[in-house]
């Protein structure tokens, strides 16, 4: 009979959240807390919606390289492989904490409206991604 | 020697798990941000800060708002960046702190440290040299330990073996780690400050004040990682390159037979294989006659290995 070795806390934790949780974690808290530094110089922000375009355009573009940056520098991914993910989740975080600054006006804590936008995003996109993977397996087989 | 009628447990035993390196950047990220964020989102409902006309007011204390927020998303980029870069040196620096494990086999292939070209540019990420051991099939349930990710050879079964990879400490690394972490904080005080002066130059509109805290968070880490990357190298370059070595001082070669001790744990750097980390002892047995490519079949047979005691006959 093998001895398991102890599983640590966290790998049953991070095994939950996924990578793609993980992701939009850092990237909604990221441009989130960039978010609430500009309502505090700049604000409050108009509610203009092409203004608002212009901001999340900025922010998926800066959520992107937070991703790209974290998963090829630090996770010592491939760009190739992380690229698109990373534009997708980036893109529905920010898109998801900025409705819901603009609708709240919650702007002040924009960093903690990103971190919970990037978890559900994450989390959503981990589900899809298994789900998808585990059809096609069905299917090769 | 015939093989054995049992395979080898290669690749993934259990569900996909997150790179623990992942977990770690991640986490540092959420808690260095958010402190940031609820320290500032605190104060100004506390009234303890207020903004008006581009300055902002800390206790009597007033400051550009430009500059302050580029200081502030300075710092949290900056730090985050720093504190990892400290964790891995602290990594390269200390063993395992796991059981020892001792496992026997013939030499398979060796890893120098900095030999990828993403390690001179950061020289934290380095790893100690790497020796992989293809092990006697006696010890696959070590290797296999905790339903670890297991490496197998690129043979067909009834030859597929498991490989357990060894790590040999060296100096240079941890060195390099150290000086990189040195590096990092230096670079650290010069990013936060260039992230200031960036946000507090740009912060005219709306759109270029984003642009400019975007800049200053990417200067920021830009330059804490410059920083590691400078001091990594000076550190490097003082300290010796070593070869990994048996007990008895023969440098390890590929076809070494091989006894090898010491801490081994799962890894998320060797996508969560169990790895020793490090080896604390290596016996030479001399080298290899068999075959290549190497199998256990061949290899369980042709010495006896220093794990298991002899039995004593009286």
């Amino acid at each position: 009979m093998v001895a398991a070795a102890p599983t640590p806390r966290s790998r049953t934790y991070s095994v939950r959240l996924g990578v793609c949780a993980y992701a939009g974690m850092a990237v909604g808290i990221v441009t989130g807390l960039v978010l609430t530094l500009l309502d505090l110089t700049d604000g409050p922000l108009e509610d203009d919606p092409i203004d608002m375009l212009v901001l999340w355009a900025m922010l998926v573009a800066f959520g992107w390289l937070v991703i790209v940056g974290l998963f090829t520098v630090f996770v010592r991914y491939q760009l190739a492989s992380v690229a698109v993910p990373a534009l997708v989740n980036s893109a529905l975080t920010t898109g998801l904490m900025v409705a819901v600054c603009r609708i709240t006006g919650f702007f002040e804590i924009a960093w903690l409206i990103g971190l919970f936008a990037g978890l559900l995003v994450g989390q959503l996109l981990c589900t899809l991604f298994r789900l998808f993977a585990a059809e096609l397996t069905e299917a090769e087989a | 020697m015939a093989c054995i009628d049992d395979n080898p447990n290669c690749g993934q035993a259990n569900v996909t798990a997150t790179p623990e390196s992942l977990v770690e950047v991640a986490g540092w990220i959420v808690k260095i941000f958010g402190a940031v964020g609820l320290a500032i989102s605190v104060a100004k409902a506390i009234g303890a800060m207020s903004v008006s006309a581009g300055v902002i007011s800390i206790g009597g204390t007033t400051i550009t708002a430009g500059l302050f927020a580029g200081g502030a998303v300075g710092t949290a980029a900056a730090v985050a960046t720093l504190i990892v870069v400290v964790m891995s040196a602290r990594d390269r620096c200390n063993p395992s702190e796991a059981e020892e494990q001792c496992v026997a086999g013939v030499v398979t292939s060796l890893t120098p440290s900095f030999s990828h070209t993403r390690d001179e540019l950061l020289p934290w990420q380095a790893m100690h040299d790497r020796v992989d051991v293809l092990v006697k099939s006696v010890f696959w349930q070590t290797v296999e330990l905790g339903d670890a990710f297991v490496f197998c050879t690129a043979e067909d079964r009834p030859r597929r073996s498991e490989l357990l990879r060894c790590y040999f400490y060296e100096h240079r690394v941890c060195a390099a780690a150290n000086g990189a972490a040195a590096g990092a904080a230096v670079g650290a005080v010069a990013g936060i400050v260039a992230a200031a002066l960036i946000a507090a130059a740009l912060c005219t509109t709306v759109v270029l004040c984003l642009l400019g805290l975007v800049l200053a968070a990417i200067v920021a880490v830009a330059a804490v990682l410059g920083g590691a990357a400078v001091g990594g190298q000076i550190a490097k370059a003082a300290a010796e390159d070593e070869d990994p070595s048996a007990d008895t001082g023969e440098i390890i070669s590929v076809g070494y037979l091989v006894t090898v001790r010491g801490p081994m744990e799962p890894r998320g750097y060797d996508d969560g294989a169990n790895a020793m980390y490090w080896a604390t002892r290596a016996q030479f047995h001399g080298a290899s006659m068999s075959p290549e490519p190497f199998s256990y079949c061949e290899i369980d047979e042709e010495f006896e290995d220093g794990c298991r005691p002899v039995p004593v006959v009286e």
